[in-house]
């Protein structure tokens, strides 16, 4: 072993089978694809994580498989000691020993990296009891010498913590909890900075490791908040056509132009949330699946829009504004009223539901309309358009849910492998007044300069620092 | 960078750029950056925000390595359309500009050419265009405008649909993506779309030129003015002397009064309405001035613009900061953040999980019999509980009960020789919730089944205790787990017992 790898710093996730031990691994290292599962042994070979900063190995982290003989392992040991000091030494046999596996195979792996000088996280369950076995696993760690942590886990909502805490404090001179399933960013330094106590001499390193983490937190939150801006530039820029035939009318087309519309957008929505869950590592995200419910729930929805965005009274604060800014400009190019069915295109709400700036997304317009040129400078011939946004309400709902599930995205561990959980209701209404006016802002900012035919890099900018404001609150 | 990169670009990351197109391999591009520019890849990543060069760099690499053995890309389709446009725009401006000169030098010989018109469309009428390009610059420049330019963006489409046909819907759509967002590709766009317009201008001003000086050449033309308004030749003079004002410095390009006063046309009399000695040779000397007034009016301030338009057009590409979403998308590619896990995959760290199709069976109600009772680890602490729990289910004679699991491998040992010795028929293992069923827990039972012999059941009771009391059942999830791991004994006669309630 190169002198280079011996100072950098190694742990050992050991314990009983199924207390989460990979779990707490994924959760760490951010890695969705760590096989996990409630069958005992899951993990059947031992797995080298490595966390590297700027191609400097910063430090190491081994999943190994859970303990499935620690009685039977001690009596061995037992067997072949006569003193204190030899103990470390029969470790040493027991694994050179039962090398080729048998019956020890899952002991062996487990024990191997650690006799590579590793601190150990011994990982247990409080929603079990304490069982002689574990009492056993405790007995063997301590025998090879190594420090050690010993962390709380829960796998079910039973809590026996106070039947484990006096026995791991006599076993272990660090005893934290760690809930590898609901562990967000702060949780996952808060440990790692834990384990600086394992050992002194790895403190450099570990520090190393969580300002490398900070900082791409930090770039993340960013990148995030820039993909949440450009989808809302882009969905609220988004204009949708259709040709129109000689002599054929506007209602021709003005079902499928509105399905169009709908579908567009909601293609937008999907691609940053895609975007959005690369970002925090998350590739493999299951949303597919039916209980995400409200986020799944179509964008068009009575439900999505009585649930997300602003309240009553904070929309009808902002409309004014809307009102002015974009309304005023788009209403003045689509040229009147009178044009076609209303001219507004209905949010698929009824009309109960909707109170000022509620019933509609986005107006329709001719191509004989002054719009024609600024948004679609390219179209020749006759045919009838949708688009950009007009309404306040559904820019905020669309904002909303987007903050909703870039929230929930970033605080989701790694090791859960069910299908992504989301609030219920949105975040926006409850925002400080000075966040929520700042958003409000920059969207009104930017559709304005949609309406002239590009939003300004700076206003989009804006937008986005806006939206790094409120991720950063929460 | 060119217009068609900028383009390809554009096009290819207007979808947030996930992942390089099929086939492409991005894996030496930063590496071949950070050769050209000689430091390390990690260098190129601490620049890569402050650096707008270095990301464009990136993006152009990386284009090479994606336009590679493809031609679906719109930027050189682009670029060639606008080509093509521009050599139309050329032809079209030479011949309109030839036309308007032959048409307002025309002379057969009985009237003068009459200067006031040709002044009129050819050089005020041109500095009115002017005027209105400088309106339509400084309007640009002030923030937040549409592009007045757009104007030129239908008969451009109107053009190319005709030229290019289908290529063009698929081309107008990705152009379409584009401009949702940049504006500084808007400005770029703008600009480029400017110098084409102005190509026309330049076009135009050197067909008129060509066309006066061969006809002033190869044809002896007369001039004269003549209005019906009551203007005196002063008032000409005067007029003719402000627009030759930028050729102030030559005179022999500015008629004199006398010229002017020569050749003021009387159209009833058809003659010159002030006759002098020389008006021959006097009304003659008006087409410098003509010649000067195209070239200052048209040729020379279209010919700037042009200049001026492809500057700004080239100045916006390399202002583009290549810092949209796509392009962090693929930076982030290119350039793997620093701090970063990896590990193996998973296959390598797993185990083979058995088969559904093999879980122990679950065991329902068993009143009466005869049972011995094993306490596996912490449930022996309880045994008081469980005796009362199990009789209170099941009703069942327990026969004996033994602590098992725990410190002490010996008392499995005497624990399953006394199960043998006493021939027991029903097997009952208990065990708290939360314990796993683990290797030793299954080698324990086959030592249970070679002590009782095959047939007799066993059954494993998964209680959860607490207070020293029985409260209740082990969750069905729990159940589920000891039946898959009991089922792989392949032993029909081995039991999970259901729940209380079930
Ligand atoms: N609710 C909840 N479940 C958890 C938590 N940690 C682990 N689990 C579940 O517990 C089971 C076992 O988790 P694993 O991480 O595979 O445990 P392990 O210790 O690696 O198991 P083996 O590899 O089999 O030894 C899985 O079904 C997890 O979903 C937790 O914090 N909360
Ligand atoms: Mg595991």
């Amino acid at each position: 072993m190169t002198s280079d790898t011996a100072s950098t710093p190694l742990f050992v996730v050991v314990g009983n089978v199924n207390q989460g031990k990979s779990s707490v691994v994924a959760a760490l290292s951010e890695n969705e694809a760590i096989p996990i599962d409630s069958y005992p042994g899951t993990t059947k070979h031992a797995g080298t994580y490595v966390f590297k900063s700027a191609d400097r190995e910063l430090f190491r982290i081994v999943d190994t498989p859970g303990f499935q003989r620690p009685r039977q392992l001690l009596a061995w040991l037992q067997a072949r000691t006569q003193s204190a000091a030899d103990r470390p030494g029969a470790v040493r046999e027991f694994v050179e020993t039962m090398a080729d596996g048998g019956e020890f195979h899952d002991e062996v792996e487990l024990l191997k990296p650690l006799l590579e000088g590793a601190g150990i996280l011994y990982v247990v369950d409080a929603s079990s009891h304490l069982e002689p076995s574990n009492e056993a696993e405790m007995e063997i760690l301590r025998w090879t010498g190594q420090p050690a942590m010993a962390l709380i886990n829960r796998v079910r909502d039973r809590d026996h913590a106070d039947e484990w805490r006096p026995t791991l404090r006599q076993f272990f001179h660090i005893v934290r909890e760690f809930d590898a399933h609901r562990a967000c960013f702060e949780d996952r330094v808060a440990l790692l900075r834990g384990f600086r106590e394992i050992r002194a001499e790895w403190s450099a390193a570990i520090d190393t490791a969580v300002a490398a983490m900070e900082s791409e937190w930090r770039a993340r939150r960013k990148r995030s908040a820039a993909v949440i801006a450009d989808l809302m530039c882009k969905a609220l820029a988004h204009v949708e056509h259709r040709a129109l035939a000689e002599g054929v009318d506007e209602s021709a087309v003005s079902v499928e132009l509105e399905d169009a519309y709908k579908a567009a957008q909601r293609k937008l929505e999907v691609a940053a949330r895609d975007e959005v869950e690369r970002v925090f590592r998350h590739p493999g995200l299951e949303r597919d699946d039916p209980s995400v419910e409200l986020l799944r729930e179509d964008l068009f929805s009575e439900t999505v829009w009585k649930a997300f965005g602003l309240t009553r009274t904070q929309l009808l604060k902002y409309g004014a504004g809307w009102g002015a800014a974009i309304g005023a400009g788009i209403d003045l190019a689509v040229g009147g009223l009178s044009f076609f069915t209303g001219t507004l295109i209905g949010a698929g709400i009824g009309a109960a539901a909707g109170w000022w700036g509620g019933q509609h997304v986005a107006r329709v317009w001719p191509s004989s309309s002054k719009l024609a040129r600024t948004l679609l400078p390219f179209e020749t011939g006759r045919f009838v358009a949708i688009g950009p946004v007009t309404s306040p309400r559904y820019a905020w709902v669309l904002l909303d849910r987007a903050l909703v599930h870039c929230l929930a995205v970033r605080d989701r561990s790694h090791a859960r492998r069910d299908a992504l959980e989301l609030a219920k209701t949105g975040v926006v209404a409850d925002l400080s007044k000075e966040r929520r006016d700042a958003l409000d802002r920059a969207m009104r900012d930017v559709l304005a300069g949609i309406a002239k035919g590009q939003a300004s890099e700076l206003d989009v900018a804006r937008l986005e620092t806006a939206i790094v404001n409120v991720l950063t609150d929460r | 960078m060119d217009l068609a990169a900028l383009i390809d670009l554009e096009w290819l990351l207007r979808d947030g750029a996930a992942d390089s197109p099929k086939g492409v391999r991005d894996g030496g591009v930063a590496d071949r950056v950070a050769r050209e520019r000689g430091v390390s890849v990690r260098e190129l990543r601490a620049r890569l925000d402050a650096d707008p060069a270095l990301r464009a760099d990136l993006a152009e690499e990386w284009l090479d390595t994606v336009r590679n053995g493809r031609n679906d890309l719109p930027g050189e389709r682009v670029v060639h359309g606008l080509d093509v446009a521009g050599w139309l725009l050329i032809g079209i401006g030479l011949l309109l500009g030839g036309g308007a000169s032959k048409a307002l030098l025309a002379y057969d010989g009985t009237t003068p050419v009459n200067v006031l018109w040709f002044v009129f469309v050819l050089c005020a009428g041109q500095i009115a265009l002017l005027v209105l390009m400088l309106f339509f610059i400084l309007r640009t420049k002030s923030k937040r405008s549409g592009s007045a330019i757009s104007v030129l963006h239908r008969p451009i489409a109107a053009l190319a649909s005709r030229f290019f046909g289908e290529g063009w819907q698929s081309l107008r759509e990705s152009l379409r993506a584009m401009r949702s967002r940049q504006a500084l590709f808007a400005d770029v766009e703008r600009w480029t779309l400017f110098s084409l317009a102005q190509r026309f201008g330049v076009a135009f001003n050197v067909g008129a030129l060509v066309v006066a000086l061969a006809t002033i050449a190869f044809s002896d033309l007369k001039f004269s003015w003549s209005t019906t308004l009551d203007v005196t030749p002063e008032t000409v003079h005067a007029g003719v002397r402000a627009i030759s004002a930028p050729w102030a410095w030559l005179p022999s390009a500015i008629p004199s009064l006398d010229v002017v006063d020569a050749s003021q046309w009387d159209r009833m009399a058809g003659a010159f309405i002030t006759k002098v000695e020389d008006s021959d040779r006097l009304v003659k000397q008006w087409w410098t001035f003509l010649i000067a007034g195209v070239v200052a009016w048209g040729l020379v301030p279209r010919t700037v613009a042009l200049v001026l338009g492809s500057w700004f057009a080239r100045r916006g590409i390399r202002a583009y900061g290549f810092d949209h979403v796509g392009y962090q998308g693929l930076f982030d590619r290119l350039l793997p953040v620093q701090a970063g896990w990896s590990g193996p995959s998973p296959e390598d760290v797993e185990g083979v999980e058995p088969t559904k199709a093999v879980e122990a069976e679950s065991a329902r109600a068993m009143s009466g019999a005869s049972t011995w009772v094993l306490l596996w680890g912490s449930a022996a602490r309880h045994d008081a509980a469980v005796r009362d729990e199990l009789t209170r289910r099941y009703a069942s004679d327990i026969r004996a009960m033994h602590g098992v699991g725990g410190a002490d491998l010996g008392a499995d040992e005497r624990a399953v020789d006394a199960l043998g010795r006493e021939a027991a028929s029903r097997v009952i293992l208990v065990a708290a919730a939360g314990q796993q069923p683990t290797r030793e827990v299954l080698d324990f039972v086959l030592a249970i089944r070679r002590a009782v012999g095959a047939g007799k059941p066993i059954v494993a009771v998964l209680l959860e205790f607490a207070n020293g009391a029985a409260v209740g059942d082990a969750l069905e999830e729990e159940r589920a787990q000891w039946r898959r791991s009991l089922g792989t004994l392949d032993d029909p006669h081995v039991y999970v017992a259901t729940g209380a309630a079930q």
